[in-house]
């Protein structure tokens, strides 16, 4: 993929000339806060939406030219909750199924292993709307499956979901890539989700991916941990010279006020920097140490905390695509 | 089973479900032919004065006949309104064939078939037919109901007549059908369907010749009943139920036909270009 752009209205810019590869078999995992761009990326590459420009290949077919053929090969799960909740799960698996022309007594068999490996077998006869969160997702990924695709669109696959039905999930998607040699490519705003389940990972952040590598290679970035403190009065306090004083700090960055100290061996410098600060006249309100994780690496990279912005972007978003949408 | 029949079948087991939602399309229909076909009865009310001679109450009477059976094309007020109501019906239940794409798009199915492989034309046309059969099976119970409150089928009237009005009711059903989707292709809210419906269903009706025949009305009302497909189903409708007649007359047919024609072109031509993306 390169160079791919998607700009609403001619005004919007989503996803700003957005350039990356995705392996065959592999999990890659897009992470970033809501309106980032990744659902609208994952538009852009399962032909629901038209890029503005920019140039993309699935299996060594073009987008925009060879639609038809991409659509045979992927399958989507997409963010909101799809299935036509007055059929029941098997009628709706089955109709997808034709959809993508696999014949009944195929779909039937695949429909079977599939809703057994999600443990939604014995609901499958009942109407979806009596379906819990949780059983819905989990008959998502069922239907976008059933044509057994080369590539799977999974958009925020555990948004809203609880801690075990999460886990529950991480879990089937994996067994797809072991059983079913799938490549997968999801998105989430989840640090978690990224970290423990994909194999490489994009960080995207206002359309731009700003990092791209193996979630350890992420957070090798780091070079150690992070302390997040709140401070008073740090007018007549140069920055500059905490590293100077202690060694193990590598870097010293003003964020909103709040100084953010990368070093290593967080536990020992924390005490000494407090020390430090207080000696200078700084006057320390809090403090937090941060041990390397994506959330880390996010914050490093862009200065915010990937859930501060959240609720804010994906508000604006939605009125945004809204307005669109009337146009 | 194709990705047309099994969308097909999602639409009609969905209706099907909502057995309820079945029962309000009849309300609507069944108002017009039991409460006002039933008061307005025109014979009743041209009854012969009693101080008419008796000599000439044959003659009166027959005049009055006349005058009725050649405004009206029959004897029995009801009769005509109920054979006029048969395409109002399918007007009504085709308005709302648009509704199911519009939740489809808002409740992001509509996304789930647009990444599918499948022909554009084939999500419009499984709602096409669909539409159809819905009126269709609709149709039939009205037609039962309009026979038990008293609709008085031609002399001859066979399964040939019956047939042919089945089909005129399904050209009637596939014109206003593909036009409706076909507006709906792009609509995001229902409430903008509803009102399209409701700016349309009642001028549409009474600019025809369904409640009143044709020729009593002013010219300019005559001009737009003229290009009103509900007149021109009537027309044969009319012949086929009333007279038992398969004398047709072929500028009504080619008019339907023509409009049908038109409409599904229109539609399948939208589809493909409207369906392409989001």
């Amino acid at each position: 993929m390169e160079g791919l752009t998607k700009i609403y209205n001619g005004e919007v810019l989503a996803v700003d000339n957005i350039s990356f590869e995705v392996y065959e078999g592999e999990i890659f995992g897009f992470l970033g806060p809501n309106g980032a761009g990744k659902t609208t990326t994952i538009n852009m590459l399962n032909t629901l939406i038209k890029p503005t420009k920019g140039y993309a290949e699935l299996y060594g077919y073009v987008l925009g030219k060879e639609d038809d053929k991409i659509r045979r090969i992927i399958g989507l799960v997409p963010q909101e909750l799809t299935a036509d909740d007055e059929l029941t799960g098997y009628e709706n698996i089955m109709l997808q199924a034709s959809l993508y022309g696999v014949d009944k007594t195929t779909a039937k068999k695949r429909a079977e292993d599939l809703l057994n490996m999600v443990d939604l077998y014995d609901a499958a006869n009942r109407l979806v709307k009596t379906y819990s969160g949780g059983m819905r997702r989990r008959l998502e990924l069922v239907m976008g499956l059933i044509h057994y695709p080369k590539i799977l669109f999974l958009d925020e696959p555990t948004l809203g979901l609880d801690v075990q039905t999460r886990a529950k999930i991480w879990e089937y998607i994996r067994n797809l890539r072991k059983e079913y040699g799938i490549t997968i490519f999801m998105t989430t705003h989840y640090m978690e989700e990224a970290d423990q389940l994909c194999d490489r990972i994009g960080i995207i952040d206002k359309g731009k991916i700003i990092a791209l590598g193996t979630p350890r290679e992420l957070k090798n970035m780091l070079k150690g941990d992070i302390i997040l403190a709140e401070v008073n009065n740090l007018n007549n306090f140069d920055t500059k010279e905490l590293p100077k004083i202690i060694s193990e700090i590598k870097d010293v960055k003003v964020v909103d006020g709040k100084l953010a100290i990368t070093t290593e061996r967080g536990e020992n410098t924390l005490p000494k920097i407090i020390n430090i600060l207080t000696e200078k006249g700084v006057n320390v309100t809090s403090v937090e140490l941060l041990k390397p994780s994506l959330e880390q690496v996010f914050l490093y990279l862009t200065g915010r905390k990937i859930r501060e912005e959240e609720a804010l972007d994906s508000i604006k978003m939605r009125a945004i695509m809204r307005r669109r949408r009337r146009m | 089973m194709s990705a047309l029949a099994s969308l097909t079948m999602r639409e009609l087991k969905k209706w099907y479900r909502r057995r309820i939602a079945i029962i309000f399309t009849f309300i609507t229909p069944l108002f017009w032919l039991a409460l006002f076909g039933k008061s307005m009865n025109l014979y009743s009310l041209l009854k012969i004065p009693s101080n008419v001679p008796p000599q000439f109450v044959q003659f009166v009477q027959q005049a009055i006949d006349q005058i009725i059976i050649a405004a009206f094309g029959t004897k029995d007020y009801f009769t005509f309104l109920a054979t006029g109501m048969f395409s109002v019906f399918i007007l009504f239940s085709s308005m709302f064939s648009g509704m199911s794409l519009i939740f489809d798009r808002r409740l992001g199915y509509l996304s789930r078939l647009l990444v599918a492989p499948i022909r554009r034309e084939t999500i419009f046309l499984s709602r096409v037919i669909s539409s159809i059969i819905r009126s269709l099976l609709q149709f039939t119970a009205l037609l039962i109901i309009a026979i038990a409150l008293g609709l008085q089928l031609g002399d001859g009237f066979n399964i040939i007549h019956l047939a042919s009005l089945y089909a005129t009711l399904a050209l009637l059903a596939l014109a206003f059908s593909t036009l409706f989707i076909a507006l709906s292709l792009k609509i995001e809210e229902h409430d903008t369907a509803i009102a399209i419906t409701n700016l349309l269903n009642l001028p549409l009706m009474f600019a025809s010749n369904s409640i009143f025949p044709k020729n009593q009305m002013p010219q300019w009302l005559q001009i737009i009943a003229d290009i009103n497909p509900l007149t021109h189903s009537n027309i044969i409708i009319r012949k086929l139920v009333i007279e038992a007649s398969l004398d047709i007359p072929i500028k009504s047919l080619a008019y339907l036909l023509g409009i049908a024609i038109l409409t599904t072109i229109l539609g399948l031509y939208l589809s493909r270009k409207l369906l392409k993306h989001l």
